[in-house]
């Protein structure tokens, strides 16, 4: 709905219109609530003076952890971060207490982690106020020492390397709490089998955890390579590398290494990937390494996936390229192809987003 | 187009020939002209003048007169074929459900071979891939009606996977169009959605004002659960065409039954057509979904 929602030109509605629909959002906002829509768009209505300031008291009884934590930022400034990273901790924590076994996995709707890797990639970890970064790397000690399974632990791997790249893109050594955490973590995969949802498998955690453990200097990018090759053309493993392809795209440049070179070579392996939801996840990589010396490598990759099959893949382009890093040069390059697709939506958003 | 044709002609009706079946060639002929009058009443003269004994190739020539029927659109006849079918089935032993198959082998052995035909004919009959195109519409048909549901799907994909082929072959857009059509007579949502991951090329080609045609089609459709085609529908129109039949799609989206009938559908859809939608259209389908708390809680 807050899709919708934010396609409506309330200018151009008329008055009789906007009050008929303010009138039930106002008598219907907690039964909104209770059905299970998210409160961003309450907030956005709100933000926007369409709903009265009065009701965001009752608004924020109603809720409570990440949920009361987003409706505040999206109202706020949207600048304070700290509360929604503080929240998300908690969440997690929360989480962790109820997963901590090694035989029943609880789904939550909420993923905390999504929402620490938002932070922590927007602000920069040294950005953030050092008792929720504690809070942090506690969590990730604790979670070493668990019999979780992979479902618990893979995104959590996730968040590690978020925040251990962040030190490496801030030129700043990871501290040892998380050096340590990572270390701790097993190398055997444990899966609750038959609840694959997350479409993970054995390989993917041994590359997830690899990559992570090369961030911190712990294992070189030929282990990480090898393993990817041992389980080529599995979608989980091909998926594992493509989300952690720009932290280590990031961290080998920064190092000066040879290793930077092999990395891309693997890129384009995945750039090739039959699944497009790998594919998806690649132009993050590509993006990653046109700020490198191998930046004709990202391009031609880039130039590659603005004519995928897949109308998802480009989309993912197009969303690579707002990173503010991307030369002009070649943001115009995307956007004069994308501006010819066939697909209203992305020559809509190409012509919107990449001027 | 001499070498197509005869590859059709074969593959067609020698299948029939070869069974002997009186008068069935020359109502298959006319079937695959389009002509299902002239189909059912060439069937139905050869059956009168059929001798009694064969009863299982009396049944045979009856589904094929009921099929007709419903090609034809008259559904009293359908009714009464439908009748002397299950008349014959009470004093005859068809064995279970196994004639049903045979055909419906024959059918999709049948198209495949018209697909071979295509691909190796295909560069050489210039022009001749319209006549093709009703060819596979008329073997879909049968394929549908006689088949069991992965054979249809078999059917489907083969028949629709040789249409978009020919499109980009011949660079025409109509053939495209008459792919789409075909999936939304499948009545199959996914199959639907499949057309959003054919080359993007081919799909600009088909910005060529079929959207009304598209949209009548997607309403004429069957299958299980029609309105998620035409959710389908909506979500492809807003994606790939300029110009947009908003009073249908207004209608449509406002539509409660829908809403209620398939929520994740009608949800995507909207999301995807919002950016196209006149604001105060979609303030009114808003103000709807939060009055009518029953599709509200369905769609969260």
């Amino acid at each position: 709905m807050s899709i919708v929602v934010s396609n409506i030109n309330w200018e151009v509605v008329d008055e009789e219109k906007r009050s008929g629909f303010t009138d039930a959002v106002t008598e219907s906002w907690e039964w909104i609530l209770g059905a299970g829509q998210p409160c961003e768009m309450l907030a956005q209505l709100i933000a926007e003076g369409l709903l009265g300031e009065e009701l965001i008291t009752p608004i924020k009884e109603r809720l409570d952890g990440p949920n009361r934590a987003s409706f505040d930022f999206r109202l706020g400034s949207e600048s304070d971060f700290m509360p929604l990273l503080n929240a998300a901790v908690t969440e997690a924590e929360e989480q962790l207490d109820i997963n901590d076994n090694k035989y029943q996995y609880s789904m939550f709707a909420i993923n905390p982690y999504a929402l620490i890797d938002f932070v922590v990639n927007k602000v920069g970890i040294r950005g953030l106020e050092a008792e929720v970064v504690d809070r942090l790397f506690s969590l990730f000690r604790r979670a070493a020492d668990t019999s979780a399974p992979d479902e618990v632990l893979g995104p959590m791997l996730g968040s590690m390397a978020a925040c251990a790249a962040c030190y490496i893109r801030e030129h700043a050594p990871i501290p040892d709490v998380l050096t340590e955490a990572v270390g701790s973590f097993r190398k055997s995969s444990h899966l609750i089998s038959g609840f694959m949802l997350g479409g993970r498998s054995e390989q993917s955690w041994k590359i997830q955890l690899l990559s992570v453990r090369a961030l911190c200097g712990l294992d070189s990018a030929d282990e990480i390579i090898t393993a990817y090759l041992s389980s080529k053309g599995e979608y989980e493993s091909a998926s594992a590398l493509a989300k952690m392809m720009p932290y280590l795209l990031s961290f080998y440049w920064q190092r000066g290494s040879k290793e930077l070179q092999s990395l891309a070579l693997v890129l384009s392996e995945l750039a090739m990937d039959s699944h497009p939801e790998v594919r998806k996840l690649v132009p993050q990589g590509a993006v990653e390494l046109l700020t490198t010396p191998e930046s004709e490598y990202g391009h031609r990759l880039l130039m590659l996936f603005v004519r995928d099959n897949d109308p998802e893949v480009r989309i993912s382009v197009l969303r690579a390229c707002e990173d503010v890093r991307v030369e002009s040069k070649y943001r115009s390059a995307v956007r004069e192809l994308l501006a010819q697709d066939a697909n209203y939506h992305l020559r809509h958003h190409a012509n919107k987003t990449l001027q | 187009m001499a070498a197509y044709e005869n590859a059709i002609q074969e593959n067609l009706l020698g299948l029939f020939q070869s069974e002997k079946r009186w008068g069935m060639r020359a109502a298959c002929g006319s079937a695959v002209n389009g002509d299902y009058f002239d189909a059912y009443r060439r069937l139905s003269e050869s059956l009168e003048q059929a001798p009694e004994g064969d009863s299982w190739q009396r049944g045979v020539a009856l589904i094929d007169l009921r099929n007709y029927a419903l090609l034809k659109g008259d559904k009293g006849s359908y009714y009464k074929e439908q009748e002397k079918l299950d008349e014959l089935k009470s004093t005859v032993i068809f064995p279970d459900g196994e004639h049903y198959q045979y055909l419906a082998n024959d059918k999709l052995r049948s198209i495949e071979a018209w697909k071979r035909s295509l691909s190796v004919n295909g560069g050489g009959f210039n022009g001749g891939h319209k006549t093709a195109i009703e060819y596979i519409e008329n073997a879909f048909f049968s394929a549908v009606i006689y088949g069991s549901y992965s054979l249809m799907y078999s059917a489907r994909k083969s028949m629709t996977d040789t249409l978009l082929s020919l499109s980009k072959l011949y660079e025409d857009p109509a053939l495209a169009y008459h792919a789409l059509r075909l999936y939304f007579i499948y009545g199959d949502e996914k199959a639907v959605r499949n057309i959003f991951r054919c080359d993007w090329p081919l799909v600009a080609n088909m910005v060529s004002g079929h959207a009304d045609k598209l949209w009548e089609a997607a309403f004429k459709c069957g299958g299980i659960e029609p309105a998620k085609i035409r959710c389908a529908c909506v979500d492809l129109l807003a994606s790939y065409f300029t110009e947009l039949p908003m009073p249908n799609i207004r209608d449509f989206l406002l539509d409660r039954s829908v809403m209620r009938e398939v929520p994740k559908q009608w949800a995507q859809a909207l999301k995807s057509i919002s950016m196209r939608l006149d604001s105060s259209v979609l303030v009114d389908i808003l103000v709807t979904v939060i009055n009518d708390r029953d599709s509200f809680a369905i769609l969260a």
